[in-house]
This record gives C-alpha cells, sequence and structure tokens, in this order.
C-alpha cells in the first residue's frame, strides 16, 4: 500500500511545480512508497499536458478541473489518494531532503495527529517587503517551535501540513465555500474532532514567496471575506478574529477603515495614494514610516473585504454579538504541591481553562482559547514564570518556598514589579 | 590594587569579604554560577559584612533574582525550542602581536571548551611570535592572514571554521565555563543569525581601566534579549553586544555576505566592523540574540594613552560605519541618529569627561576614514 500520498494543488504555474516534483525525486530515496496527485485548478497553460507527457520516478495523478479553488482542488485530490498519509504542499514549495521521512514517522508514533512542516520563505535580499513577509511567515513558526506552545486552529497551514487519510474524512475535507483560510477553517473541525496538532521542524519545504504589495492588498482582501464566513459558520470563533477587535489605528488608518465601509471608490484612490509613497520611503531606508503606511493599508484591504461580504457596520455587530461570553475555568489546580504535580494534573484532564492558586493566593487563569487544543501540562511553565509571575512570588513567599535571599529579593522588588507588569513579562 | 573583583554566589550562605588594600570592588552576582548583575561597593576598613552585600545585590540584581530563581523553580527556559540539536562550533580567536595575551586566551580555552575546535587566525604578523604561542596548544588550529585587518581575519574565520557557527573571541579576553554552550544554545531558532554574549572586566587596576569600563563598558545588562529589525531600529547596533563576545552562522556569508573588510582594526576606521554586520544582519530580516549567560572577560586597556586611544577609535568607527550605510545603502535613518547621540548624550558629557571629547573628535573624524579606507581596499581590490 502506498505510504504517503501528496497533493498540490496548483494553478498555472508550471515551472514552480515541476521544480517541487523534481526535489521530490531528488531529495526522497522512499519514493517508492509515494504518489503525486496535483490538481489543476483551472489551469489555461500546458500545465496537465507538460505533466502528464514527462516521465516521473513516482505515480503521479493530474487532475484537471474547472477553477473551483484550492479546498475543492485538495478535497478531489484527497478522493483519489490511496496512500495512509495525506501530505498537502503548495505548488510553491521546495522539499528538503527528509521531509518525506519525518512526517511518515510522525505519523507513526502519532496516529491522531496532524504535522505541521516548516515553510521558510526564500525572498528576495533588502526589500522592506520581502522582509516583512519573513517575519510575517516565520513568526508563525516562532510559537509553535516551543514545546510550550498551545496549537491552534490558525497554525494549521495549507501548504504544508500531513494528516491520516482516515483522519481527513472523519473531519469532512475541506469546506469548499472558503476561498482562503480554508486551512484555518479545516484546523478548527479537527481541533474540535479530537485531533492534535504538532509542529515538525524537521519537515522542511523552502517556501518561494514572490508576492508582490497587489497580491499582498489582494490577500488581506479575501482574508477579511473569509473571517467573516469563520464568525458565520463558528461564532465561538469571534474573539479571535480581527475584525472583532477594537485596536488602536493611527490617523491614516482611521480614515481608510471610514472610506471601506461607505466610500470604497474613496477609499481605493486613497490607498493608491498612500501605494505611490511607499517606494520614496524604501529608497531612503525610512523603514518604520515604510511599515506604518504598510499597516494601514493592509487594516484597510481587510476591512474592505469584511465590508464587502457583510455590507454594513451593523449587521457586522450583529454577527459580533453572537460571540459566546466569558466561561469560568473548568479547573482549579494548587501549585503549592509543586509545578511537576500540577502539570500531571492538567495532562490527564486536558481541561480547557484552568484557575491557578498557590494555598488561599490566586495565581491567575489561563482561559479557554476558541479554535486551541485542550490544556497540557507544558502549557503552564510559561505564564506561571512570566504573566502571572508577581502573584507567584508573592504567594511562594509567603508559603515559604523560596530561599531566603531570594524572599528578600522578592520582598523588596515585588512593588516595582506590580507597577512595570508588562517590562517584567518581556 | 584599585577596584577588587569578586563573585558572589547568592543561592549559598554570604560570607564576611576582606577586600585589603582596596578602595572599592566590584561585586558580581550569581544565582547557581548564572551573572545576575553587579554593583561597586565602597570598602571601608577593607571589609563588606554580609548584611551589606545582600543588600547591595537586592538593589543591584534584584528583579533578575527572582526570574532567574522562579525560571529555574518552574523549568521554564525562554530559550528551548523542540526537537533542535545544537549546532556544531569552531571557536576564532583573531590576534595581532599580542603572544601573552593570547597565550592566556587559549589557556583559558583549553579548560572551559577543551573538546572545541580552535582557530586562531594571526592577521598580518610582524614576527611569528602567536605560532609560536599556538604550538604550545596541540588541538589548536594555526592560521595566517596576510591581508591587515581585523574584519578580513574575521571573514578567513568564517571560510577556515569547520563547525556550523563561529563563537569569535578577543585575544585579550578569557571567555568562562559554559560560555559556548550558552552561546550556542540560543541557534534553535533558524532566524538568529548573530548571538553576543556578556563582557565583564578581567582586572580594573588602573584608573585607565576603571574609566573604560565606566564610560563604555562591553556588557549589555544581565537580561537576555532577541533583536528583530520588525521591532527594533537595526541602525542602532549598540545595545546588541560587541565582536569580543559573539558568535555567528557560518550561513551569514551566504545569507548577508561577510565582514566589510573596509572597517575595524587595521584599517583608518578602527572600530565599527562588528556593529556594521549586526545592522546588515537585522536589516535583511534576521534576529541577534544578546544572552548574558554567556560570559567572558575582557583585560581592558592599563594605559591612559591606551584608553583615549581606543575611545577615540571607536567615535571614528561609528562615524565611518553610518557613512557608509548613508553613502552606499542610502540609510537615511543615520542622520537622526547621529544628531539624537550628539544631543542626548555627547554633548552633556563633553565639559565633563575627556573621554566624551576623545570620543566626539573620532566621529568628526569618521567619515573621511570611511572614504580612506574605501579607496584603499579599492585599490587592493
Amino acid at each position: 500500500m502506498t505510504a504517503v500520498s501528496v497533493i498540490v494543488p496548483t494553478r498555472n504555474r508550471l515551472a514552480q511545480v515541476t521544480r517541487l516534483l523534481r526535489g521530490l525525486e531528488q531529495r526522497e530515496p522512499d519514493a517508492a512508497s509515494l504518489e503525486v496527485i496535483v490538481v489543476a485548478d483551472g489551469c489555461t497553460d500546458d500545465t496537465v499536458a507538460r505533466l502528464r507527457g514527462a516521465t516521473w520516478s513516482f505515480p503521479l495523478h493530474v487532475l484537471d478541473q474547472s477553477p473551483s479553488g484550492a479546498a475543492t482542488a485538495r478535497n478531489c485530490g484527497a478522493a483519489l489518494a490511496s496512500g495512509r498519509i495525506l501530505l498537502f504542499l503548495d505548488d510553491d514549495v521546495e522539499p528538503e531532503r527528509g521531509l518525506l521521512r519525518a512526517h511518515v514517522s510522525f505519523h507513526r508514533s502519532h496516529p491522531d495527529a496532524i504535522a505541521v512542516g516548516y515553510l521558510p520563505p526564500i525572498l528576495e535580499q533588502g526589500c522592506f517587503l520581502g522582509m516583512s513577509l519573513r517575519g510575517w511567515w516565520e513568526s508563525m513558526f516562532d510559537g509553535m517551535r516551543r514545546p510550550d506552545h498551545r496549537f491552534w486552529y490558525k497554525d494549521l497551514l495549507g501548504g504544508h501540513f500531513s494528516i491520516s487519510a482516515g483522519d481527513f474524512r472523519r473531519v469532512g475535507g475541506f469546506d469548499s465555500a472558503f476561498r482562503c483560510h480554508e486551512d484555518y477553517e479545516f484546523g478548527y473541525r479537527a481541533i474540535r474532532a479530537g485531533l492534535s496538532v504538532r509542529f515538525l521542524p524537521d519537515a522542511v519545504a523552502w517556501h518561494h514567496e514572490t508576492s508582490d504589495l497587489a497580491k499582498v492588498f489582494r490577500r488581506k482582501f479575501d482574508e477579511g471575506v473569509a473571517d467573516v464566513q469563520l464568525a458565520q459558520s463558528h461564532p465561538d470563533l469571534i474573539p479571535t478574529l480581527p475584525l472583532a477587535w477594537r485596536l488602536p489605528q493611527g490617523r491614516a488608518a482611521r480614515a481608510l477603515i471610514g472610506c471601506a465601509w461607505g466610500r470604497p471608490v474613496a477609499g481605493d484612490w486613497l490607498a493608491s495614494r498612500v501605494v505611490a509613497m511607499l517606494p520614496h520611503f524604501e529608497r531612503w531606508r525610512l523603514r518604520f514610516r515604510w511599515r506604518a503606511r504598510l499597516e494601514a493599508l493592509l487594516v484597510y484591504w481587510y476591512w474592505r473585504g469584511v465590508a464587502s461580504t457583510i455590507g454594513t457596520r451593523e449587521r457586522l455587530s450583529a454577527l459580533l454579538a453572537q460571540a459566546p461570553g466569558p466561561a469560568e475555568p473548568e479547573l482549579t489546580v494548587d501549585l503549592s504541591a509543586g509545578i511537576r504535580h500540577a502539570e500531571e494534573t492538567l495532562d490527564r484532564s486536558r481541561a480547557r481553562s484552568v484557575r491557578l492558586v498557590c494555598a488561599s493566593h490566586e495565581v491567575g487563569i489561563i482561559g479557554d482559547v476558541p479554535g486551541a487544543e485542550p490544556l497540557r501540562g507544558a502549557h503552564l511553565r510559561r505564564p506561571i514564570a512570566r504573566e502571572f509571575a508577581p502573584a507567584y512570588l508573592r504567594a511562594a513567599v509567603a508559603a515559604g518556598h523560596a530561599p531566603p535571599t531570594v524572599a528578600a529579593a522578592i520582598l523588596d522588588t515585588l512593588p516595582a514589579v506590580d507597577r512595570s507588569r508588562e517590562a517584567f513579562a518581556a | 590594587m584599585r577596584t577588587a573583583i569578586c563573585n558572589v554566589e547568592l543561592s549559598e550562605p554570604l560570607s564576611v569579604s576582606d577586600f585589603n588594600g582596596c578602595r572599592q570592588v566590584m561585586l558580581v552576582f550569581r544565582w547557581k554560577g548564572r551573572v545576575i548583575g553587579r554593583a561597586f561597593a565602597a570598602v571601608a576598613d577593607g571589609r563588606l559584612d554580609a548584611a551589606d552585600v545582600q543588600q547591595i545585590a537586592i538593589e543591584a540584581a534584584g528583579p533578575e533574582l527572582s526570574r532567574r530563581w522562579l525560571d529555574e523553580h518552574v523549568h521554564y527556559d525562554e530559550r528551548e525550542v523542540t526537537g533542535a540539536a545544537p549546532p556544531t562550533a569552531t571557536v576564532a580567536v583573531c590576534t595581532r602581536e599580542r603572544p601573552d595575551d593570547l597565550r592566556y586566551t587559549l589557556q583559558a580555552l583549553a579548560a572551559v571548551a577543551p573538546r572545541a575546535d580552535v582557530l586562531v587566525i594571526d592577521n598580518a604578523p610582524a614576527t611569528d611570535s602567536a605560532r609560536r604561542v599556538v604550538e604550545g596548544f596541540p588541538n589548536v588550529r594555526y592560521v595566517r592572514e596576510p591581508h591587515p585587518g581585523l574584519n578580513a581575519a574575521r571573514n578567513r574565520a568564517l571560510r577556515e571554521a569547520r563547525g556550523e557557527v563561529v563563537a569569535f573571541t578577543d585575544d585579550d579576553a578569557a571567555p568562562e565555563e559554559g560560555w559556548l554552550d550558552a552561546l550556542l544554545a540560543n541557534f534553535g531558532d533558524p532566524r538568529v543569525l548573530c548571538v553576543t554574549g556578556l563582557t565583564l572586566p578581567r582586572e580594573l587596576e588602573t584608573d585607565a581601566q576603571e574609566q573604560f569600563e565606566r564610560h563604555c563598558p562591553f556588557g549589555r545588562g544581565f537580561r537576555r534579549r532577541v533583536f528583530d529589525a520588525l521591532r527594533d531600529n537595526p541602525l542602532a547596533v549598540g545595545p546588541v553586544g560587541a565582536g569580543a563576545n559573539m558568535a555567528l552562522r557560518r550561513s551569514v556569508l551566504a545569507r548577508v555576505g561577510g565582514f566589510d573588510e573596509r572597517l575595524d582594526g587595521g584599517t583608518p576606521t578602527q572600530s565599527g566592523g562588528d556593529h556594521e554586520m549586526f545592522a546588515r544582519i537585522l536589516s535583511a530580516g534576521f534576529r541577534i540574540v544578546y544572552d548574558p549567560a554567556a560570559v567572558s572577560w575582557h583585560r581592558h586597556r592599563r594605559t591612559e594613552r591606551e584608553l583615549l586611544n581606543t575611545v577615540r577609535g571607536y567615535g571614528v568607527g561609528v562615524y565611518a560605519m553610518w557613512t557608509g550605510l548613508l553613502w552606499e545603502k542610502r540609510e537615511l535613518g543615520v542622520l537622526k541618529l547621529a544628531w539624537s547621540w550628539l544631543v542626548h548624550d555627547q554633548l552633556r558629557a563633553l565639559f565633563r569627561n575627556p573621554l566624551a571629547r576623545a570620543e566626539l573628535r573620532g566621529c568628526l573624524t569618521g567619515p573621511r576614514a570611511w572614504f580612506a579606507s574605501h579607496r584603499a581596499r579599492g585599490a587592493r581590490v
């Protein structure tokens, strides 16, 4: 039986998809247990003919479908797949040696889990947009790389993840109504179905990122549309979506957001004027000014997407009102018996939220995060060591856990710590 | 001795300390070996009692002591990442005609990193004194770099190294136990191209050494910090650290290029080569970590004349680096930085501190030095 089915949706990117397939041939010695399914989603070039006409070291199936989006393309590929493991890759990635082996060995030891692989971006050096994109991509992996990361639905990256074929069917595949963030939506249902998500730093697929500003803005617009869809489909996710946040915005962003709702033509013109300023800031390497304008533009295009989907602010308010209110913590854990004991308690219970106390002192609450995995013991350390540090230190002194010199230091510094809580947690 | 240097382990009972013949002491506070702070204290009657030391420790290192104890108590390590083995390393010592200092550094390395791949780059030597010193250390490789300049030597080290990471130490510094491991522990994040460590004075026996430590210490505090151009100004790299105690991924050569050989010791610009590399790494979207767990002890210049030359050289180097960034990369932001440094820092110190005057004199000649170095390099290439 085939071990892995690699599923690659593509549209008019023959060179990229060929690079990916040749990379799999050259860098994967286990190619005998591999099949590849390329789903040509509305290709108008000769991708289908050229791929079918070439010789490959693995079985290659090329599906040709009318343009229906990546979600439908991945579902079609999965329906045809015969592998025990489905590995989804975007067409603009290039596999590093050991990628397949990492996914296969992961699923051998984690039968009920999804593996998200690493997608380090390859970018043009020196340009501001490239630097921002690198930061955006890598910041997603920064968190996942830590052992205390609480995985959630936004960690599921459609460009590089694997899942057992049975679990994929059990979750119900991708929702084809989504043209963007279909991977997040799938991740939400997968986690709700009890699957865990893990990051595989050794499964590396280099991501040839070729976005320009126009693509980035189009993507932001699509994200606005998708977030409305996510909020409508899964109201419990609303607090996690930017459309529900009231973030302080600069003057330019506020003006642009205002236009997004009522005057899109004026907004687009204003946005184009701001875009025209960016090359001048870049020419003189004024990166902070450049970034502030880019942020305003990204906010604008996101809200343009939201507004174009939902129509009015009133409808958005009605949608946001469906968000569930805060809930009481499911579990109380006493830290006075030691951190290890608290971790074991949490590992056994897998509660979604927990109140931490130390003897009679409240230390803090780790709340439920919609779309996130239930809590594990490993999730305790960082909050106690950083966010809840002042409260825990005070409790530790009261309980006599701290040695005398440390206790004296804690008592001496706690008022200052309380005043600069963020500085301490940074 | 003018200022004694005393390590104080706060996890053990404090005792009365004798500092006969010293007028002050630099107390270096540790928690289970890890340096968490330091303070200068005047010594009366040659003694400091335990209660005084504890009070000084709490004032100087209280928040860091609480934090270190808490991290250890809950088993939290902010550097920890899943599934990343530490990279292999080469330790590089760039030297030029300082055999006694080099011997001291190699002895320190043999004690704290006996299995490390150590490389000595002898930069355009006039004698074979460094080679003779290296012959006394059978596990140390000797490479002669004929082109003068500290950055030429650093580039040679990057090319000759066998490890994935090259840890640089000055030839007048002595890394302590755990230095290399602490540097390497920060490379779990693939975006980190460079890690710098905490450099403390090995001796404070002359007025010049005390002034240096007061005016321009190498240490950048006792809390780990991650520098990223998405948050930090990539041109303001002073807080990042110093080349005397830094490690770079060897892939830095492919990612952002080697050290700029127009800068630093052995060229008209005298310094700034390490900071220019820091600025280039950050500007390209990569990260630098300052980790005070990687401790090295540096011997500062002993005489007034050496001190003034060194500080003046720092001024030359900073302005030379900024000149290059402005001229070649159109980094307009350096003008704001230079203005801000002048108004908020240099002018205030100008009438009180002769070192500030030396530094400013150096700054004024920095642009000319950069162009001179640029022309000389062009002629050589």
